[in-house]
């Protein structure tokens, strides 16, 4: 049984661009400032897109390729829209790799028992946005992730994933369409 | 539900920053709220992922300095880059060469040379003298500028016919 941290643990008050700097300078430590920082969008984030009994294994793979890219960074004030960027990536090769098992998973979770009581039902719902994510395209799962559950501006989704703003707000529409497409052969009307 | 985070440094929400579900429909508005309202809760970090993390970053041999000034890695980036370009040309011409040799014609045989050699001399030797009994060649005298002409059938029946 893993322990989980009670609290946030204290956050370095440094920027992201100075502890860049520090980490260029051979200050490993000063990495665990920016893992403190942002390691809770990077989970979030790829809890919702992938599958939660690999979630630890995915945010150290994660912050272990931002690691290693530190040296090539050129602009150290787009730290936070690199290191997303680098979660989409993990996050996607990862939903590629499992995109075969996902259908067995599906039936198995269509199998399930749903009971009466609240918090069964509070279950089932909180199962069918995961299972809804995950019966999105890599693309439309990750631009509701970042759109509507984390809120972030549309300008910063777009340098994420590397693409016009236009494309995020048609994104967006199709894939609110197709989730509540999904919700409604689930039995969920919205 | 969900976790509120603290805005990325190099892009803050602007004040009354509103989500964007905030100017939809009202289908988009339950949709999002359904969504927010019901996303699995996502379980906090083990303790044990973040020095997990710092181990491994200690034990890399990698170290961002080492290439973070820039000139270092632009500098082996050319080297290597005119290395593939040297090997490059050499493979080429190789090939070329390869080519070349398979297209060409086979070269004579030094038995093949020799004959054809004394065969040369021994032409050139004729030519030189031609009244020599064993030579091979027969010298046709020149002709005349103007060669005398010839009547023709038609022409010498019809001078006789009168």
């Amino acid at each position: 049984m893993p322990l989980h941290n009670p609290e946030q643990p204290p956050s370095d008050p440094r920027s992201d661009a100075a502890l860049i700097q520090a980490c260029q300078n051979g200050d490993r430590e000063a990495f665990r400032g920016l893992y403190r920082r942002h390691q809770r969008f990077v989970r979030t984030t790829l809890y919702h897109l992938c599958d939660p009994d690999t979630l630890d294994d995915l945010v150290q793979d994660v912050f272990l390729r931002a690691w290693k890219g530190l040296g090539s960074m050129r602009q150290q004030a787009q730290f936070s829209t690199w290191l997303y960027r680098i979660a989409w990536n993990v996050g996607a090769d990862y939903r590629r790799r499992m995109a075969k098992t996902r259908a067995q998973q599906e039936q198995l979770f269509q199998l399930a028992e749903i009971g009466s009581s609240p918090a069964l039902q509070e279950l089932h719902h909180q199962d069918l946005v995961q299972r809804g994510l995950q019966h999105l395209t890599d693309e439309h799962a990750m631009i509701l992730i970042l759109n509507d559950l984390q809120e972030l501006p549309q300008p910063q989704i777009a340098r994420i994933l590397n693409i016009p703003v236009g494309t995020v707000k048609s994104r967006v529409f199709n894939a609110r369409a197709q989730l509540r497409q999904f919700f409604q052969q689930e039995g969920v009307a919205l | 539900m969900t976790h509120s985070l603290p805005p990325p440094d190099d892009s803050p929400p602007p004040p009354g920053h509103q989500p964007r579900s905030a100017g939809n429909n009202h289908d988009d508005l339950a949709l999002v709220s359904f969504l927010k309202s019901h996303a699995p809760p996502v379980p906090d970090a083990p303790v044990e992922l973040e020095a997990q993390l710092m181990t491994a970053i200690h034990q890399e041999h990698f170290t961002p300095a080492a290439v973070a000034p820039g000139s270092q890695r632009r500098l082996w980036i050319g080297w290597r880059n005119i290395a593939f370009i040297g090997v490059g040309i050499a493979v080429v011409g190789i090939v070329l060469g390869q080519v070349q040799r398979w297209l060409s014609p086979p070269g004579l045989s030094t038995a093949q040379l020799a004959a054809l050699e004394s065969f040369m001399v021994g032409s050139w030797d004729d030519v030189l003298d031609p009244n020599d009994p064993f030579s091979e060649w027969d010298v046709v005298p020149a002709p005349s500028r103007f060669p005398p002409l010839q009547p023709t059938p038609s022409s010498f029946s019809t001078d006789s016919e009168p």
